[in-house]
């Protein structure tokens, strides 16, 4: 079983390696088909492994294999080990599974583009990241896994390396991660001296001596500390407040990487490792204070500037960084089961949606904007069906995944945190709002496609289609894993040996009515407002719409704040320091040696006579120095 | 009465310091070749005078030694020689400065 | 020092071949004629031959006289006779300030080992003849019984060194036989 462990990640890295070195000699079909393969067999892997963590007496499945680092003298030792539990298994499951469906999509979507396999190399590189992300049984393993999906995120935002908007997103995407990172390293340290160790699991990890607090004991403001500095690494990668900025700008990449990385996977590992380290959090009410806020108030921010988005991918990602933030208001609030739960559910459906609009898209030859859009229901019908299924599972309504899932984080706020609460009521209306928004504006109304595309449109394959279907009825059938209304809670009880399940709530029903109502209510009125959508009702920019539009002009905050400071302390030190200092101890620099050099050079004169001279002369030097050291010391 | 071992290797040293003014003052190749035999005779009186010394046969068989390695080089330094008169119709060491950085 | 060393028969001798060896040594190296330079050398080789003799090396005494002054001097001749070098088709006027720095290092050079050797013990003595017996003697047989016993490390290299020859007689031919093709000229 253990060895199986290492398939998972083992399968896909080699993927990535053929790809990345002969892919481009292998042709369309073998290329992706290698990728594909990889994924598909490294899926295979994690089932296995996760039916080893279901009949193991533990719950886990582990493998130290090698020893990485260890520092003599101290209790520092690292071993390459990977740990799977029902936490991250159900991780592994949805990333490996996810990753398969979006890797057969892109076969069909990226076809022709120039950079075809090592499209394909970068994305299984990052599914070899990601399981050694969430399966990574120590902090550094964890750290490498993290940097490494960063990285492959980069490396896919800027994939269209032509596009200048591409390189810049893909910089910014990196730069921003980078801020949340030292915090995530800042907090290994701390980890590091309180605990004495960096394995999280075994008999002295981090999380067993949580877990056995009676013998250990941590203050709370050290964990506090901790705590904050873990989630902002997690807000980092999770895109929160304030650092959410570099996730719409991803979308600059190809649909389907904003599919896998940027809604389904790499950003939940935010979520993944506050969950992880849920103990830590429960010791600090502060922390979980700060979590459910920064949740909240991410949620409604790009909630608010999802509604004002004319780009179908941009409605998208600020719906994912909503979703996200709903996530961490169930970890703020406790519910870190409901957060997990969310996050499965949400990579299915925003898979969907995200692979459903690459199709749209893809049919309109590279159209992004809904303007130009409207009435391809009849015209891409099994796309038209299958987002429309996406839409009722995001917006909330009963019984379609998203409806569960979000009904759990909204009990879980009401009961423990209510202005928190009203946050996410809010952002769930704004959420049913603009996704109805988003599809009347593509699929109804009258199309507003120019005719030469209208007459060309791109139909989907089987290729597109397929994985389209499967997420499908994913998202309409995986609410049922955890639906305590009607009875049903596989997905807690799967937990419960890592997370313990929540106590069941009486303000259940009350809460579920609301939700269903909210969510009714906002889904009839943007099926009202954009039914007869025209370009000229509805592009009458307010001042509001606008500000929503920007997000709330966060860019342009970092802007003032950030990014002039820094452009004028560059530019001063580039004059100052730069031109006059650095680059004059250089010039003095290079002109010493200039002239040593000058005037030794004569000594190589090329004729052998001078060097037999200069090796005499030599001689004569040492055999005096010598004969003179020899005389002292024999007196 | 017999000799000094000084004085053999007094004379040695002169004879080595005559090779080394030649080899760095002559500009003809075969005369530096010349030097330089001058130089591994010199070397060689004193093999044989230490030897004489210690007692030691080692001394004379270093010298056969030395002997067949200075006829080695001498007819591969002057097939050298030739092969360089041959293509640059000039044997000044100081015009082949090839060496030269 | 025992300079009435000297005034002995082979005090005399080594006086005698001493003188020889040192002033043709310096005609080697000031003569501006490379013939007669050459000749100086011969001159030279056959006083260290003699000083071989006054240290009971009676076999390289020979061998000097034979392969250096016969074998390695005439090929010597012929190659300067073969680059016409006799006169003086080379500028082989001293080289200014090169030549004092050079001279003066050598003597610098020679003043400092002698010293050296002198710092020691000065007035060792060379056993006497009667007292250079066996394997260190420089007869045929002294020489022969110690080059070509196996117990001894002088056979290997001896081998070894017949090989270096063979290797020395094809690079010479191969260097200095080979004609230049005429397609190879430098255009």
């Amino acid at each position: 079983m253990s060895t199986i462990l290492w398939l998972v990640p083992l399968i896909p890295l080699i993927g990535a390696i053929i790809n990345g070195t002969i892919g481009s000699k292998l042709g369309e079909r073998l290329s992706s088909g290698i990728a594909i393969l990889s994924v598909i067999g490294a899926f295979i892997a994690a089932i296995a492994v996760v039916g080893g963590v279901s009949s193991s007496p533990g719950h886990f499945v582990e493998s130290n294999a090698v020893a990485w680092m260890s520092v003599p003298g101290t209790p520092l030792s690292i071993p390459f080990s990977f740990h799977v539990d029902p936490l991250n298994g159900g991780m592994l499951l949805v990333i490996t599974g996810v990753g398969a469906l979006i890797h057969i999509y892109s076969a069909s979507y990226m076809h022709g583009d120039k950079g075809y396999s090592r499209y394909f190399a970068y994305l299984n590189l990052f599914v070899f990241f990601m399981a050694v992300l969430v399966m990574a049984g120590n902090l550094p393993l964890l750290f490498v896994g993290w940097e490494g999906v960063g990285l492959a995120s980069y490396l896919l935002i800027g994939f269209w390396q032509e596009k200048w908007s591409a390189t810049q997103a893909a910089k910014k995407a990196f730069i921003v991660n980078r801020i949340g990172d030292v915090a995530l390293l800042i907090a290994m340290f701390m980890l590091y001296r309180e605990f004495k160790t960096l394995n999280l699991y075994g008999d002295s990890g981090i999380l067993t001596q949580l877990t056995a607090s009676s013998t250990f004991h941590v203050e709370t403001g050290v964990a506090t500390a901790i705590a904050l500095l873990l989630f902002g690494g997690a807000a980092g990668k999770s895109a929160q407040l304030p650092l959410f900025v570099w996730l719409p700008d991803a979308m600059e990449g190809p649909t389907p990487v904003s599919a896998l990385i940027h809604a389904a996977t790499m950003v939940t590992a935010g979520i993944y490792l506050v969950c992880r380290f849920h103990l830590l959090f429960e010791m600090s009410p502060l922390a979980m204070q700060v979590v459910a806020w920064t949740g909240g108030l991410t949620a409604l921010v790009a909630a608010c500037a999802g509604v004002a988005q004319w780009d179908i991918k941009k409605v998208l990602a600020y719906s994912t960084v909503s979703q996200l933030g709903l996530m961490f208001v169930a970890c703020g609030c406790g519910a870190f089961t409901a957060a997990m739960f969310h996050v499965t559910t949400h990579a299915f459906f925003k898979a969907l949606l995200f692979l459903g609009a690459g199709a749209v898209i893809h049919a309109l030859h590279g159209e992004q904007d809904m303007r130009k859009m409207g009435g391809l229901a009849s015209k891409i019908k099994s796309t038209h069906l299958l987002v429309l299924i996406g839409t009722i599972a995001i917006a909330g309504i009963p019984p379609l995944a998203g409806f569960w899932s979000k009904d759990e984080i909204l009990l879980a706020a009401f009961d423990h945190n209510r202005p928190v609460y009203g946050l996410a009521a809010a952002t769930s209306a704004l959420t049913a709002f603009y996704m109805w928004r988003m599809y009347m504006l593509t699929f109804q109304g009258s199309s507003r496609v120019d005719e030469h595309t209208a007459h060309h449109l791109h139909h989907p394959d089987t290729r597109i289609v397929l994985p389209l279907a499967i997420l499908g009825i994913l998202s309409v059938i995986a609410g049922f894993m955890n639906a305590p209304a009607v009875g049903l809670h596989f997905y807690s009880d799967w937990l419960a040996p890592v997370i313990p399940s929540p106590e069941h709530s009486h303000n259940s029903g009350l809460v579920m009515g609301i939700s269903v109502v909210v969510a009714l209510v906002a889904s009839a009125m943007s099926v009202a407002k954009y039914k007869s959508f025209t370009v000229g009702t509805g592009a009458k920019s307010s001042p509001v719409f606008a500000f929503f539009a920007s997000a709330l002009r966060f860019d342009d905050l970092y802007a003032a704040i950030v990014v002039k400071p820094l452009t004028a302390a560059a530019a001063w030190s580039n004059l100052s320091v730069e031109r006059n200092g650095a680059r004059g101890l250089l010039r003095l620099g290079h002109s010493s040696v200039d002239f040593v050099g000058k005037s030794v050079r004569r000594w190589q004169s090329g004729i052998v006579g001078d060097y037999i001279l200069s090796m005499a002369i030599c001689l004569i030097v040492i055999v005096s120095v010598v004969l003179i050291a020899g005389t002292r010391g024999g007196n | 009465m017999s000799i000094p071992l000084n004085y053999y290797i007094v004379l040695s040293m002169i004879l080595f310091s005559l090779g080394i003014a030649g080899v760095t003052t002559r500009r003809n190749p075969i005369l530096i070749f010349m030097s330089i035999e001058l130089m591994l005779n010199a070397v060689n009186l004193s093999l044989i005078a230490f030897g004489r010394y210690l007692g030691d046969a080692g001394g004379q068989m270093l010298t056969i030694f030395v002997m067949a390695v200075a006829a080695a080089e001498v007819s591969v330094g002057l097939g050298i020689l030739i092969a360089i008169f041959r293509t640059k119709d000039n044997v000044d060491v100081d015009v082949l400065n090839g060496l030269k950085g | 020092m025992t300079l009435q060393a000297l005034l002995s028969g082979q005090g005399l001798m080594f006086l005698f071949f001493a003188v020889a060896a040192i002033a043709s040594g310096l005609l080697v190296v000031i003569l501006q004629n490379p013939l007669r330079a050459a000749l100086s050398l011969v001159i030279n080789l056959f006083s260290v031959a003699g000083l071989y003799l006054s240290l009971n090396a009676y076999f390289l005494a020979t061998v000097q006289v034979i392969v250096y002054a016969g074998a390695i001097m005439v090929l010597f001749l012929f190659v300067i006779m073969l680059l016409n070098m006799g006169q003086a088709n080379l500028n082989t006027s001293y080289r200014g300030v090169r030549t004092i720095i050079a001279f003066s290092s050598a003597i610098g050079f020679g003043g400092l080992m002698s010293a050296v050797a002198l710092k020691g013990q000065p007035d060792v003595m060379l056993p006497a003849d009667a007292m250079v017996t066996g394997s260190s003697a420089g007869s045929v047989e002294g020489i022969g019984k110690v080059l070509y016993n196996p117990n001894l490390p002088w056979l290997f290299a001896f081998e070894w060194t017949s090989f270096l020859l063979l290797v020395a007689v094809i690079g010479a031919v191969v260097l200095a036989g080979k004609r230049q093709q005429p397609s190879e000229d430098k255009a």
